[in-house]
This record gives C-alpha cells, structure tokens and sequence, in this order.
C-alpha cells in the first residue's frame, strides 16, 4: 500500500518534471553554449554557412534544440520566425548541424606545473593538487605548435623577421686623455735618428750602419711604450711628433686599457667613441691607432691608443673618459669579406645552457622550436644601444618571422601539451630522454 | 537508574525547570559566542618557520639556513615531521606536531629551540616564526586604490567620477602612484588594521615600495680608485641621528641630539665616498641616486589596472566573523585619515560565505524543527503534547552548543550539519515517552477526570516505563557512530567535529527526554486526550497495515523474494556510484589560478594577469562583479606562492543577474577558455580550499615513494628509475617521479687558480658580485612614521646581462681592477626552482596512482615493494650508501585506519549485539533486528543513485548514522511481540499470526512517527542549493533512503520472519508431543 503511494507521488513528480522539460520547447529563446560544443562546426541556420562554434557564439534554443548563430543578430532574425528558417533547409533534419567531434582527443591529462605528470584519467596533481588539464594528441606527429590568432594575440606574441645585418660589439674601457711628454720625447729621438740616418752620406757605412742602429733602438722603444708598427711608419714618414700627446690641439690622444678578455677583439682602425665628465653631452669620435705590442704586468692590462678629434680643446690632458670601442662582428672570422650577419634579438633567444632554442612562426601552420648556434652578443650598427641582438650562425634563415614576445608561453605550452617531446624538450624542459614513456 | 532520575526530576519539578532555565540561557550564550567559519579547517596541525633571505636562490636558501635549521629544529618534543622547502629568496620549515597537541604549546616549543637554532646563520637572512594562523586565516583582502573626491569636501571619497553629492561640483580623480599607495598601506592602513582585535598579522601586496635607489657607475669607481665597499660604508655611515645628554643654562635643561637621518636624495647625493687627488669624491659624481621600486615578488591587479592592497589574517581560534566586523568598522575610522580620493576596497571577505552558510544550516535546522513539530501533531493530534516534544530540539540544539564550546569545537558546515542530520532522531526518545504517557493518561481518563496526584503517579509510571528502551537507543545510535571518532587524517578532522556535535545533540535530547519531557507532560498533556483508536492518523494507519500484513503473512515467499530482489538490485546499482573523498564545498567565490612554469619573468606573468582579468571582467558583466588578481607572494608565511602563479580572485554577482541558462560549472569552463594562453595553464578552483591544498605537504596519491639522500642528482635518477620499474607493477596506473631540476640559473662560478694568480680572494668576489649585481639596501630612511630602504647596486645596463656582468670589476690587490669575467666561469644551467627536504634530507617523490579495482591498496604495496627489493638485489636499481627509500602516501591513513577500524568495528558491533541480547534474551531475536540492515544499506544507496552523489566520507558518514537508528524500530517491535507472546501462547499457526498482527498494530504509530519526523525534516534539505547543502546533501541522502526501506523490512519482513520462527517452533512443538 505504501509502496503504491509512494509510486503515485513519484509518478507526479516525474510527470511534472517532464512537462516542465518539454515546455521549455515552445518558444524560442537564448541560451548559453553547451561548453562541450565549443570548437565544433556549426551550419548558422539564418546564413547557412558552416563556422566554428566558440564561447560567445549566440544560441537559441527552439523546441528543446539548440541552434548556432554565426554572428550576433543571426540570433534575433531567427527568434522572429523560427520556423521559417527551420523550413528553409531542406533535406536537413531541419536543425542546426552539430557536426563532427573535434579531430584532438585527448591524449593525457597533466599538470601546468608539473608537466612531468602525466595521468591517464582526470584528477588533480599528486604534487600539488591542482586540477590537471587535458594535454590533446595531435593528427600530425610534428613539433609544430599550431596556434589560433586569438590565442596568440592573448599571448602577446611578435615576431620580428631575420635579416642580415651589420653587429658589432660594444668594448668598454676605462681611459684617461694622454699627457705622455716621454713619447713625444721618444718620437722626436726616432725623428731625430731618421734625420740623421738621412744626412749621412751612404758611402759611410758603419756611420749609416749606427745610425739605423739608433734609428732601431728608437723604434724599439716607442713600440714598448705602445705604438705599433703601422704608426710608427706614418711617423717616419710624417717626421712630426704627435705634439697632441702633450698639448692639446684639434685632435686628442685617449690611452684605454684593455683586459686579456677583450683584446682579441680590438684592432687598430676600429671606430671609438669617447665620452667625458667634462662634456656629459657631447660624444668625440676616435679610432683606434695602435694596441700597445706589450702587456702590462702591473696593469694587468693593455694598452690601447685612441686618436681623436678634439676641436676645441675640450678635453685636457689626464682628464679620464670613458672608451667604447666599436668592433663589428663578423661571421666568417674577422677577416671574412661578408660583414652583415643574420640577426636575432636577444629575445628571441631561450637559452638555458644546455639548449639554445628560437621559436619560428610559419604563415599557416604554427610555431616551432629551432635549435641555433649563436655568436657573441652585439649591437646594430647604427641601432640603439637598448638593443641587442645575437648574430646566428645555424639554425635560421633569411626572412624567417623569430618570435620576440611570447616565446616563454609558447615554449612552455608545448611542454604542457607534448610538443616537445617530439625530439625536443623545451628550452627550459627536460631532457628528452628522462621524459616518461608515452603510456597508453 | 534511569527509572529514579524519571523519579526525582518528577518530584521536583520547579527545580528542574529552573536547572533548564539556566541551561538555555547558558546555550545562548555559548551559541553567541562559538566561532563561526564556514569550512573546517582539514590541514595538519603545524607551525611554520619561516626564512627570509632575499636575492638567494633556493640552493643557497636550503643549504645555508634551512638545513641547518631543520637540523636543530629535530627533536622538538611532540612533533611527528618536519618538512621544508627551500624556494628563491625564501625558505619555509614546517613542523608538523602529533594530532591532539595544544598550538601554543607546540608554537612555544619551537621557539625554544628557534632561539638556538638561528646562531651562525647569515646576517642578512632573517628567520621568523610564522604568525599564530592556519591555511583558513585569510579571512579578508582588500586593495588601496585611487579614487574620486571633491576638493571641498575632501573626507569623502568616491569609486567613479560623477558630481559632488554635496555642492554638486565635479569631482577630481586622485593620482597617487603605486609606490605612494603603498606607502600609504604599509605605514599607515596596515598598522591600523594589525591592531584590530583577533588580527594575527596584515600583510602587504602589490604595488612597490619606495626605495632610494644609487645606481654606481663602475668606470666612475675606477677613474676615482673607491671601491663599491667604500659607497656601501659612507652610506651606511652617514645616516644616524645621535642623543647627547642635556646640557643646562640657568634652570632650564636642553635635550642635545645631533641631526643626521637621511632625507631626501640629495642627502644622499652629498655623501662623500673618498678623496681623490685632494679633491672630495662624492656619490654623484660616482652614481646617480633617484627614487625607485624595490625589488619585488607580488603584484596586485584590478581588472587590468595595477593597485596595491593586502591581506588580513586572523589568529588562530579566532571567530572570523567578528574579526571582519573588527575590521570594517576600523576601516571606516581610518578611511577619514586617508588622502583624498584613495580608498581601501575588500576583494575578498568570508563573511559572505559564513552567512550563507550559516543561513543554509539554520534554515535547515528551523524547517527540521517545523517538519517534525507539524508530523507529531499529525500523529498525536495534541498540540500541547506536541510542543512538548517539539521542545527537545531547541533545547537540544543549545546543549548541543554548551558542549562545542567547553570542547572548543567550532561551528561549521561539518559540526553544524552534525547537528542538521540528528534532528529527525533526537524527537525519538522525545515522542515514545511523551506518546507512552499520553496513551497512559488517556486511558485512566477514560474512567474519569485524574487529580493531580493520579497524574503524577500516572506520568511517572508511564515514564519509567520506557525509559529504560530509550536509555537504549540512545546507547546504541551513540556506540553505532563511533567509528566515526576514529577517522584518521583529513577525513578525521573533517568528521571528527560531526560526530561529536551528533552525538552531544543525541545526549541533549535524551537528557531532556528523561529530565525535563515528565514535568512538561505533566502540566501540558491534560484535557481531551484521544486513545490511539480514536486518532484519525492511528486509524488510517491500521486500516492500511492490517490487511497488508495480512496478506504477507499468507504469501511468505513471495514477499520474501521481493525483498531479495530488491536487495540484489541495491548491491548492484553500488557498482555504478564513482568513489571521491569529499564533495566539493561551494564557496561563492572563485580563486582563477593560471599557473606559468618555473622561470618566467614577473614581467611576463604580470602581462598575463592584466590581460585575463581584463577579459574576466569585460566579458562576463552578468556573472563577474569584480576581478583581482595577485601574482607572486603577499609578505606573509602563509602564502608562499611563486611568482609564476597568479592567484585571481573572481567575486561572483547573485545567481539571478546570471545569463540565461548559466552554472557555475559552465562559468567556469567558459572563464577557461576564453583567458585560454598559450603556456598557461588555467586553473579553477576556490580560495579556502587552495590555501589548505598550499600548506599542505606531503604526497596526496594514495602511494607514493620518498627517495632520501644527500645528492639531488642522484636522488632524482633513483626516482626515475623506480618510476620504471614500479610502472610494470600489476595495478600500477600513472606513476611519476618528480623532476626538480627546470629552472634557468646564471652560475658563476670562480676560479681559484686565478683568483689566486690576481691576488683577489674570493670573499672580495662574492661581496661584489653580490652588491654589484644584487644590489644591497644597506640602510634605510627615516621619514616620520614612514621608513624607505636605501639601496646600492650597479646602474642596470652595467649589471643586467651576461656581457655586462663580466665587466664588474673587483679590486686587486696591488689595487688594480680586475674585471669578473676573467675571474669565474659563467654558464647557464637548469637547477632546482625549489627544494625540500623532510627530516633534514633532501627528497624526490615517486608518485603511484593504483588501480584499485583490480587491487587492494595494501597488497599493491606489497607486492611493489618485493618488485623494487628484487631490483636491488639483482642490481638493476643500485642505491648507494647514505641513500633510502621510503613507502608513504594515502595508504598509509587508509592502513592506520584499517587497523582502528578492524578493532573498533567488531567491539562497536559485539557491544550492540550484546546489548540487543540483553534486552531480548535470546539470539534468533538479535538476529531478527539485524534483518533490517542489509535492506537500510540498499535503501541508501539507492537515492544516491538517483541524486548523482558519489561514494564519499560524506556518504560513509550518512550510513554510520543510518545504522545507528535502522535497528531501532525493529527493536520497538520485538520487544511487543515477545510481550505479547509472553502473555498468551499461540496454540496454533492462525494465532501465532493473530499476535503478530496485534504486535505490530500496536507499534506502527509510533514507528512510522519517528521515522516519518527524520525522513521528512530531512527532505527538505535535499532541494537546498545554498552554500554548505553540497556536504550536508550526501550525507541526508542514504538517511532519508535507507530509514524509508528499513521501515519497510521492519513492519513486513521482520513480522513475518518472526511469524515463521514461531511457526516453525510450534510444529516442532506438535511433532515432539
């Protein structure tokens, strides 16, 4: 008997509940996007054409159906006269197509944190607790990581294309403007000794024989005290002293020293810019005349002489300034007749030591990783000091998009998602071979 | 003894009534003055140290100070573990005490030892207890952000532009920046909001703090021959204000001080660093100092805009409730105080939550009260006789609270639901007095109008009566639930307090059953007194029963088939019910976790933030009321969050603003995707529940293996090798080991040769790497109430690469500056984000997830730990010396408390077994009653079936309290037939049958009274949707089910078992004459 009430009761219930269901359908009205749908194809039934259903797709539901509207205002053309729409489409069971499943499956679930983790069912992280999230198995086994615009607009991403450009690099040296009446006194013996070789006549031989002696001994000298070989011949040839030395006139000398680490990259010729204390505004323009032949051991440095233009005088003797020195960067050695090198920002670079990685946009396809081989860190020439760039000896080609910004989120979506365990683990990733199995 | 307390509380009647005068208002009073929050707090009882070292990373933070640290920290009386975790800048050691230790017992202890324990650390590192709070201490967060004011009436200030309210004139927007706004919260908010009564501590977050800022030029340093110890000394030195005593003219006494704080950046400017060829060397003309931000590890966003705020967190054991009101009215003070226009807006406030779900349990409790006060009318059709039971379940409900109280148990979703599932029950000792005294009385006023006297004596007798079976019940709904009190780990501290509170609440209501119930029935059930066959409901009920029972009784087998069939349906439908641990509490707000791997920038992470809480906030206007959005850590112990994790806070507008068609689930996934970026993993979840998940440590599979020892590179490939062997273990599903190292380090790493070879030594290096490219605030300003740090590093381009960094120099010592590049050996490498270490050693966890339908956890166990032996000993896996394995995780608390249960169950068993025999004497009987479990079990499962729920503790909980009360009615019923059979033996099968009839027309009022009260106050709750149904919901639901078809089984089955015993031993009887 009880048993029997209780049935009715529930029978009312469930009557209730289904007429509440079915008078839903009645009317036409909006609703929300049934998230599973989302990434599906859709047929708009006021348009007729197929599009991809996303979060704020409008939807109206009409008689317990839910139809996808291509674009807002679809939707209110539709709830006019449902049926009129409906009617239109024949051969269709008259209803939106709610068309095929998305072509990812889901491969693996794992964590954002720990991308390490990686489970067969969802959950949330045995490390941290956090729910997991699904990483998808992708049709194409290929280490590119497609990208939709949104997605990458959201994701602040810029490229920049690879060109071939002149670098160089910038060598910073502490100098002083030189006050060294020893060399001009130097200078003015070897002078002296080259007249006087000149008077001798040349049927003296031994007198001759001396002379060049002395003219040896001189040069000698003025190579220990810095100058080399190139400039001590314009002075032989000159006969003037480099009077600048210790007086300033329109130009000035600038001696820098230079440590072991960056003489390897200076070299006589090499354009300087010389700033002052004195001056805070105004830039003087050098070059490089000589790298002192000797080292200094007390120093620990060596010595470097700068000629510059020095119009009015500005810079006085034993002023200290600061030397940058300008030394291009070339590819094929520093003598290598090609100077413009193919050029990457330092932001394009994700470089942790063990992996030196670039991440490439290809128009239609995605993003992907490029393992590179860099060269030492420079400057554009002509470019601003803010930024700098690598030159990049494999791994890229010419006209290539680098990405600039956003290369840490692609990087780290593609360890999320597996890409990189296709023969790559992420800039910032793990080795490959300490990757778990693929486990199915 | 039951019988002469009946006694006595009759024949003092105003004393009793006065005795429960004083305990209501004493339960008032407890109930005004419990604490209230609305989850329970379920982490381990710990205290945390903390380690501040800023700059470091986290191998210099563990093996510096957390090692050593955690070593002396060991042997702390009381505590079980000690686990730390060594992250950038950094270090928490958390000592995890015994369950059941006293906090500031155990806070003491540690403080002991910390006096210590800190000797011979670094200077610079600073190692703090951790404030007295818990994972659920962040009660409130709030931003100081700019507003709008009216320059006439500058008090006020006001969220949007618009006109001044007073005089109508436009109103101006403030324009403080971010470093001012902190300012502002970090001398003047925050200390003002610290002292508010129950705050432990505020912490501060977002914006930057002012910082003066000397930027030294290197080649400055070498033109001049100073040294960047030279700049750190003068600054140091050049910043003190000095007293000097008084010095005295005439009669008067002057305070002498001398003058010398730094002020501004031109003090500073002005500090000279040396001399140089007779000429003073100042800091300008070596640097250049400007105001600027410290360096920082959080930052606060709203919707897209940049604010700076804080966070306040409650002491322990403190009521939040009143704390937040503390703090609102503080802040209403301090708002005047405020510059024009800033304001302190809350983000996020638990008083919300509490009310909510505290409403849901009042409003479930006073519908229970309602339900059951309006079935006991129906029943009794004495509205007096009602209101005397009805008033077990206010009264109850005190007592219920002047026991929490004295235990110190809080109110919460879990104790309070304690109470929710008890009320149906608590009416029952209530009703079969108050219903057996009604009987009594009506009876004797058949002959006539009683006198008092009468009265007396008739309530009396009619009490004593059944007092002893409701002394009865009540031992047995309370010995039934105390497998409850066992739980161990989460699922005890969750349950713990329900149990309890259940019980004092059964306690409560017995007691005022037993104490009060006789007086009030005394004085109120009088006048017309209806016998039960004069009751409409009593008759209705027998007209139906009689011919049911009837016919059962005459068609035994099939009756007896149905009810097998029924329960083979049941035990197969709990194949098709998903296992969880604990439903999922809905705390209104959500807490958006987008998480970055290890090793992105802040910048980067901050432009993240910005955009999704931009979308947040513009996308959803009829969901989202506000967004904000922290990254990084707020400067307090308990949030020791990366700066790789964004932690958003969405505060949702009321359901009925929603758009059509839209759930929480759905909002949630659609927040997902459209904040979908790349790299960035979007996370969901809820802001209590993650700060227990953050402070808990630990592994949270249910197996899981810690490797130890000393290397972490070996450590790490013992755990990746263990992930392989264990993963072709039988049942083994989804296991992996921990990998730590993944995050970008610059190591430099010098060379001692040449060092050496330049006359440098490395202490010089360090301290120049250190200050040249760290920085160091080596003092800090005095400003009135306000102090801002004073910093020395090198100027940013000079520092902020590699290429620069090799050009630092470091002074020889023939006094030549030699640059570092020719000193270290630079690399990039990947280390540690973050390591941890329990027990002073270092380890990697092996996670294992177990399929558990194909083997039991502890047998999985087993049989891996004889795999991984044998690996040893064949020599796949070596483990060197000083390296160890241990077996941990889930399986662990599911062991313990296997074990607690394997004893406590057979003892809580055999107890009501042995006390069902007590009172029936004889075991076919005992036997009887338990009939009715099996068929409460199905009964159970079946609503949970068909509601959705999931097998949890919850669930578990529900059958527990199930089972304590199933047996009840069967016991009721019982007892009348072996009454009735006593009196007058059956001769043959028709009277048998006869006596069982009357048995059970006797008892059905009653019976269905007390289960009709517990099934019907507890429907309602079902259709609850508000905050806290979701763990109350599944614990109602195999009550509601199981009670419904335990009835059944008793007023059918258990006749007719009954009948069939009896038959049987009659024609036994017969064959043996």
């Amino acid at each position: 008997m009880f048993s029997k009430k209780t049935m009715i009761a529930g029978a009312v219930f469930f009557t209730v509940l289904l007429l509440l269901l079915i008078s839903c359908g009645g009317r036409a009205e909006k609703a929300v996007v049934d998230t599973g749908m989302i990434g599906r194809q859709a047929m708009c039934p006021v348009t007729g054409d197929t599009f991809t259903i996303h979060a704020s797709t409008p939807v109206v539901v009409y008689k317990g159906e839910e139809y996808y509207m291509c674009c807002p205002g679809c939707d209110l053309e539709f709830m006019k006269d449902p049926d009129k729409y409906l009617n239109d489409k024949k051969g269709d069971d008259g209803r939106g197509q709610k068309a095929e499943p998305s072509n990812e499956e889901i491969a693996y679930w794992t964590c954002s944190m720990h991308p390490e983790v990686r489970s067969e069912t969802e959950g949330s992280c045995p490390i941290c607790g956090m729910t997991l999230i699904p990483a998808y198995e992708r049709s194409e086994s290929s280490d590119i990581l497609p990208l939709k615009n949104s997605a990458a607009a959201l994701a602040g991403i810029r490229t920049y294309p690879v060109r071939k450009e002149r670098l160089h690099r910038e060598i910073r040296l502490a100098g002083r403007v030189a006050f060294d009446p020893e060399l001009v006194t130097a200078q003015e013996e070897y002078i002296n000794a080259i007249k006087m070789r000149d008077d001798i006549e040349s049927i003296d031989e031994i007198s001759l024989k001396r002379a060049e002696q002395l003219i040896a001994n001189a040069e000698y000298r003025l190579r220990l005290m810095g100058m080399d070989e190139a400039e001590i011949r314009i002075l032989a040839r000159s006969r003037k002293v480099q009077s600048s030395l210790v007086m300033p006139q329109n130009e000035s000398w600038v001696y820098a020293d230079a440590y072991e680490s960056d003489i390897g990259w200076i070299e006589r010729g090499q354009s300087v810019i010389v700033k002052s204390a004195a001056q805070p505004d105004k830039r003087f323009a050098g070059k490089v005349m000589a790298v002192s032949p000797t080292f200094s051991q007390g120093s620990r440095s060596n010595l470097i002489r700068i000629k510059l233009s020095n119009p009015e005088a500005k810079l006085k003797p034993g002023m200290y300034v600061e030397t940058t020195i300008i030394s291009p960067i070339h590819v094929g050695g520093p003598r290598s007749p090609e100077s413009r090198v193919l050029a990457i920002p330092v932001e394009a670079l994700l470089d942790t030591g063990s992996r030196k990685v670039v991440w490439v946009y290809i128009e239609g396809r995605g993003y992907q990783p490029r393992t590179v081989k860099i060269g030492p860190v420079g400057y554009l020439h002509g470019g601003s000091t803010e930024e700098r760039y690598y030159p990049v000896l494999e791994g890229l080609n010419e006209d290539e998009l680098v990405v600039t910004n956003g290369n840490f989120l692609l990087d780290s979506e593609s360890r999320i998602t597996g890409v990189a365990a296709i023969g790559y683990g992420g800039a910032l990733g793990v080795d490959d071979q300490t990757l778990p199995a693929h486990q199915h | 003894m039951v019988e002469k307390l009946i006694e006595i509380c009759l024949k003092n009647r105003f004393l009793v009534m006065g005795a429960f005068i004083l305990i209501v208002l004493w339960g008032v009073f407890a109930l005004r003055n419990t604490p209230i929050d609305a989850i329970p707090d379920i982490g381990d009882m710990q205290v945390i140290v903390y380690v501040d070292w800023e700059g470091r990373s986290p191998k210099d933070v563990e093996d510096q100070i957390v090692y050593p640290l955690t070593t002396r920290l060991t042997g702390t009386p009381g505590v079980k573990t000690i686990r730390s975790t060594s992250e950038f800048g950094f270090g928490m050691v958390s000592i995890i005490f015994e369950e059941g230790v006293e906090y500031y017992w155990a806070r003491t202890r540690v403080l002991e030892r910390l006096s210590f324990a800190t000797g011979g650390m670094p200077v610079d590192a600073r190692v703090v207890l951790g404030p007295d709070v818990t994972a659920v201490g962040q009660i409130f967060w709030y931003t100081v952000e700019n507003g709008y004011y009216c320059p006439d009436h500058p008090q006020e200030s006001f969220a949007g532009d618009g006109v001044c309210p007073e005089d109508g004139k436009k109103l101006m927007p403030s324009n403080y920046d971010l470093s001012e706004l902190r300012g502002i919260q970090d001398w003047y908010v925050r200390f003002q909001l610290n002292s508010v009564s129950g705050v432990s501590e505020v912490a501060s977050v977002g914006g930057y703090v002012k910082q003066y800022q000397i930027d030294v030029d290197p080649y400055k340093l070498v033109h001049y021959h100073v040294m960047i110890t030279d700049v750190i000394n003068a600054v140091k030195s050049s910043n003190i204000d000095i007293g000097a005593k008084v010095f005295t003219e005439g009669s008067v006494e002057f305070i002498v001080r001398g003058l010398g704080f730094i002020k501004n950046t031109r003090d500073i400017e002005n500090i000279a660093v040396g001399v140089h060829e007779s000429v003073p060397v100042y800091i300008r003309d070596v640097g250049r100092v400007t105001v600027g931000p410290d360096f920082r590890r959080g930052a606060l966003d709203k919707e897209g805009r940049e604010v700076t705020g804080g966070v306040v967190v409650m002491r322990y054991g403190e009521n939040p409730l009143r704390v937040i009101e503390g703090i609102k009215e503080r802040i209403e003070e301090l708002e005047v105080g405020l510059p024009p226009g800033v304001r302190v807006v809350p983000f996020y406030d638990r008083t919300g939550l509490i009310d909510r779900t505290v409403n849901t349990l009042r409003d479930a409790l006073t519908q229970e009260i309602l339900i059951t006060a309006f079935v006991i009318i129906v029943f009794l059709l004495h509205f007096f006789g009602s209101l005397v039971i009805s008033i077990v379940l206010p009264v109850g409900v005190l007592i219920s609270f002047i026991f929490m109280r004295i235990f110190g148990i809080d109110a919460n979703i879990m104790s309070l639901g304690g109470i929710a599932i008890a009320i149906g029950v608590m009416v029952d000792s209530g009703s079969v007095l108050v219903e057996n005294i009604y009987r009594r009385v009506a009876e004797r006023q058949r002959h006539g109008e009683l006198t008092a006297v009468q009265r007396l004596e008739t309530t009396i007798e009619a009490a004593k009566e059944v007092g002893r079976p409701v002394f009865f019940a009540l031992l047995t709904t309370i010995i039934g639930f105390i497998p409850v009190f066992v739980l161990t780990g989460q699922a005890g501290k969750l349950f713990r307090p329900l149990a309890f509170t259940k019980t004092f609440a059964m306690a409560g209501a017995a007691f005022i059953a037993v104490c009060l119930l006789p007086t009030l029935a005394f004085y109120l059930v009088r006048g017309r007194l209806r016998l039960p066959d004069e009751n409409i409901m009593s008759r209705l009920l027998r007209r139906i029963y009689r011919p049911t029972l009837d016919w059962s009784l005459n068609h035994k087998k099939i009756v007896v088939a149905i009810f097998g069939l029924v329960l083979v349906i049941g035990l197969f439908t709990t194949l098709l019910i998903k296992q969880e641990f604990m439903p999922p509490l809905n705390e209104g707000d959500l807490l958006f976790m987008p998480v970055l791997l290890p090793g992105a920038s802040l910048t980067q992470v901050m432009e993240v933030m910005q955009k999704q809480d931009m979308i947040i906030k513009n996308e959803f206007p009829d969901e989202v009321e506000w967004v904000v959005g922290k990254l990084g850590h707020a400067e307090t112990s308990t949030d020791p969050a990366p700066v790789t994790m964004i932690e958003t806070i969405i505060h949702l507008k009321p359901q009925k603003s929603w758009r059509k068609g839209m759930t929480r689930e759905k909002l949630i996934e659609e927040i997902q995707i459209k904040t979908k970026i790349p790299g960035v993993s979007p996370i969901m979840t809820q802001p209590i529940r993650n700060r227990i998940d953050m402070l808990a440590t630990g592994i949270q599979t249910p197996v899981g293996i810690k490797v130890f020892g000393p290397d972490l590179g070996q450590i790490e490939r013992i755990a990746e090798e263990l992930e392989r062997i264990v993963t072709n273990v039988e049942g083994a599903a989804n296991v992996f080991a921990e990998r730590i190292g993944n995050r970008p380090y610059y190591e430099l790493e010098i060379d001692r040769n040449r060092i050496a070879r330049y006359g440098v030594n490395l202490g010089m290096v360090q301290e120049v790497i250190a200050m040249a490219i760290g920085g160091m605030n080596v003092t800090q300003t005095v400003e009135g109430r306000e102090r801002y740090p004073i910093r020395v590093r090198y100027m940013r381009e000079l520092r902020d690469n590699p290429e620069a960094m090799n050009r630092i120099f470091i002074s020889a010592a023939d006094g030549q500056q030699i640059p570092l590049g020719i000193l270290v050996n630079a690399s990039r490498k990947l280390g540690p984000a973050m390591l941890q270490s329990e027990n002073t050693m270092p380890y990697v966890r092996v996670f294992i997830n177990v399929r558990q339908d194909i083997i039991g956890l502890v047998d999985f166990v087993r049989l891996a730990q004889r795999t991984v032996e044998e690996k040893i000993e064949s020599g796949e896996l070596t483990i060197p010396p000083g390296y160890y394995l241990r077996w941990s995780g889930q399986f662990e608390s599911e062991v313990e408390a296997r074990n607690r249960l394997a004893v406590v169950l057979p003892i809580c068993l055999a107890v009501i077994m042995l006390l069902l025999y007590v009172a029936f004497k004889d075991l076919p009987s005992v036997l009887v009653v338990a009939l009715s479990l099996p068929f409460s079990l199905v009964g159970g499962i079946i609503p949970l079936y068909l509601f959705g729920f999931k097998f949890s503790t919850a669930v578990w909980v529900g059958f527990i309290a199930l089972f304590g009360v199933a047996t009840d009615n069967a016991v009721v019923l019982l007892t009348v037939f072996k009454n009735i059979f006593g009196e007058k033996k059956p001769s043959d099968v028709p009277e048998v049958r006869e006596n069982v009839i009357r048995g059970g027309l006797l008892r059905v009022r009653p019976i269905m009274m007390t289960v009709l009260t517990t099934v019907l106050a507890l429907v309602p709750i079902m259709f609850f949707t508000s905050a806290g149904s979701e763990v109350i919901k599944p614990m109602a639901s195999p009550i509601i089910g199981g009670l419904l078809s335990a009835t059944f089984a008793n007023l059918i089955l258990i006749p007719i078992v009954y009948a069939w015993i009896k038959e049987r031993q009659l024609t036994r009887q017969k064959i043996q004459h």
